[in-house]
């Protein structure tokens, strides 16, 4: 939520700077995903999981042949603890580099069909204590690093509707194939009595790596409000 | 002025970006639990013997058998729920969600029925295995990790001895454990179990009030909900025979636990049909025990109605047309079926439904952790 607050702060910050040039040759987009704010505006209710992680997004249009480079960027931080003392940090971030073709539709609507490849990493780290004693001490302290990477590719449409010469309101479907590369580190140290007043301890290290691929489509859900200078 | 807004513009998303991505923050080892254990069986159990029941029971609640030692199978299936949660979607041992909303566990047969919400499973054994090894549920790698992990915990040298006669821990022993634990999990205590249900041994009639016997005539008659959902089976709904099972690449035809109730126009997540990738099958699920359901919120596959009502209202005026629509629910034109429902009596099938809740279960201490805290 906090990152949304962010970039909707950001967006109404470059608004005053934005100055409509639609004679020139280039000019820039600026995109930012606004569905907690459509939901709050229009309450929308049991509104449909945005999965699009691609919050901000910057384009530069060249005008004259109607096409666009497209870069868009995500993060977002997580950290959670449960009852139970299991602990989660959570860093993601993805991006993408695009190119499209743009089709006017006329009545300022306007269709844009390219493709991205893309690239997005995330970072999860564990901490749990278990400390049993039944008899004797059996305790175990965990720690788990886990570190996801992926790349790949794939086409994405866009479609917007300008509501004035500078501001743009957009949804997009993408349909990206992706390779990941997860590696997965386990440190665990135990520490178990014998009963007899004696505690062992021991460290464990355990590395977990494979690699998968993705495909994953993205529904016209999200949607951003555009800039336009 | 063109390029001052812009150096801007990306002088502030730069520093907003480096300001959110340095807020970061170490783990602390604040919070400890202690927990004890008691080894003995002190409970019967339907399916298995005293000592395999409690077996299974420790390997349900034990965190160990994940790969960070962080969740365990009753982190998800939660006894108070009715071995379900209270989350659109559960979070697996990286806190990261799950795809689908998280069944409840009752009333499981060993063999021959429908497993997990798209039906992939129908061996009780074996289903059991698959969320440890899930890389957002438990991410345990493999079969040896896993008993090696079990193996390094002394209580299962008891445990295991007492159980199965003999010390030596295997892949299949904990499966045949975990199994024998969840079969035991029945559900027969309800208010409509001990009123109607031949399985119960000494039915008491007429435990259901005049409301609920209305909400009950509905289901059954008006409203034809009993024709997917028979809850006089135990396991909630019929079993068809005989029974195809359909696999990729299979073309024979799918059995008919799982159906398209018309959530959507085009699904998501197209449940069976992404296991047989057979198009005939997007959209369907299977259909749920209906027993304890006012316990199991939010519903669906993916969790998306929080309240009994909201299912109800979608039944009534909110199903999708799709080409996989399951004809009981399709008027006499073939279109999605508009029920009208009045508010009465949607009270009315909501007070029925609730007859169907097991305090028994949720309280039954031969299906609570073993492990106290201190």
């Amino acid at each position: 939520m906090l990152k949304k607050i962010v970039l909707l702060g950001l967006f109404i910050l470059v608004a005053p700077f934005a100055n409509a040039q639609m004679d020139e040759r280039y000019s820039h987009l600026i995109g930012v995903q606004a569905n907690p704010l459509f939901n709050q505006i229009l309450s929308f209710g049991n509104a449909q999981t945005v999965d699009n992680p691609f919050l901000l997004r910057y384009s530069l249009r060249d005008n004259e042949n109607s096409v666009e480079y497209s870069f868009g960027i995500g993060y977002s931080f997580n950290s959670e603890k449960d009852e139970n003392g299991l602990e989660a940090i959570n860093n993601t971030i993805n991006t993408r580099l695009g190119w499209f073709r743009i089709v006017d539709l006329g009545k300022g609507l306007e269709l844009a069909l390219g493709g991205d490849i893309v690239y997005g990493t995330q970072n999860i780290k564990t901490f749990n204590i278990q400390a049993f004693n039944f008899g004797v001490l059996d305790s175990t302290i965990t720690t788990s690093t886990t570190s996801n990477s992926s790349y790949g590719f794939g086409p994405r449409i866009k479609f917007s509707w300008s509501i004035t010469s500078s501001l743009s309101i957009g949804t997009e479907s993408n349909y990206y194939f992706r390779f990941i590369n997860n590696k997965t580190n386990v440190l665990t140290k135990s520490y178990q009595g014998d009963g007899l007043g004696n505690i062992t301890t021991t460290t464990n290290t355990e590395n977990v790596s494979n690699t998968g691929k993705d495909f994953q489509i993205d529904l016209p859900i999200a949607l951003f409000l555009i800039l336009r200078f | 002025m063109k390029t001052k807004s812009l150096l801007l513009v990306f002088s502030i998303i730069s520093s907003s970006l480096f300001i959110i991505s340095s807020c970061s923050k170490e783990p602390d080892a604040s919070h400890v639990n202690s927990r004890t254990l008691d080894l003995d069986a002190k409970y019967q159990y339907q399916s298995v013997s005293a000592e395999m029941g409690h077996l299974g029971r420790v390997l349900f609640y034990d965190k160990s058998l994940s790969l960070n030692n962080g969740v365990s199978c009753g982190s998800c299936h939660l006894q108070s729920k009715a071995f379900a949660d209270n989350g659109q979607f559960s979070k697996g041992f990286e806190k990261l969600e799950t795809s689908r909303n998280t069944p409840p566990i009752q009333n499981l047969t060993e063999f021959d029925q429908a497993l997990f919400w798209d039906g992939r499973e129908r061996l009780l054994q074996n289903m059991v295995m698959q969320p440890i090894f899930n890389h957002v549920e438990m991410g345990m790698a493999n079969t040896s990790e896993l008993t090696k992990k079990v193996k390094e915990k002394k209580y299962y040298q008891e445990l295991f001895l007492r159980a199965f006669g003999e010390e030596e821990i295997t892949f299949e022993k904990i499966s045949q454990a975990l199994s024998g634990f969840t079969s035991s999990i029945v559900s027969q205590g309800s208010k409509f179990d001990r009123s109607f249900n031949s399985f119960v041994s000494f039915p008491q009639l007429n435990l259901l009030s005049e409301n609920e016997k209305e909400g009950m005539n509905l289901f059954f008659d008006k409203y034809n909900c009993g024709s997917c959902h028979n809850v006089f089976s135990a396991k909630g709904y019929d079993t068809p025979q005989p029974i195809t099972i359909k696999f990729p690449g299979n073309s024979s035809s799918t059995t008919s636990e799982l159906v398209n109730i018309g959530l959507d126009a085009n699904y998501p997540d197209n449940g069976r049909g992404s296991i047989t990738g057979d198009s005939e099958d997007n959209g369907k699920f299977k259909i749920p025990n209906l027993r304890n359901i006012e316990l199991t919120a939010p519903y669906m596959h993916d969790g998306r109605f929080a309240t009994l009502e909201e299912v109800i209202d979608h039944y009534n005026d909110g199903i999708k047309n799709h080409p996989n629509l399951d004809d009981r629910l399709k008027d006499e034109n073939g279109q999605p079926m508009v029920m009208h429902i009045s508010a009465d009596e949607k009270q009315k099938i909501i007070a029925f439904l609730k007859t169907m809740t097991d305090p028994q279960l949720i309280r039954d201490p031969k299906f609570s952790d073993p492990f106290i805290k201190n």
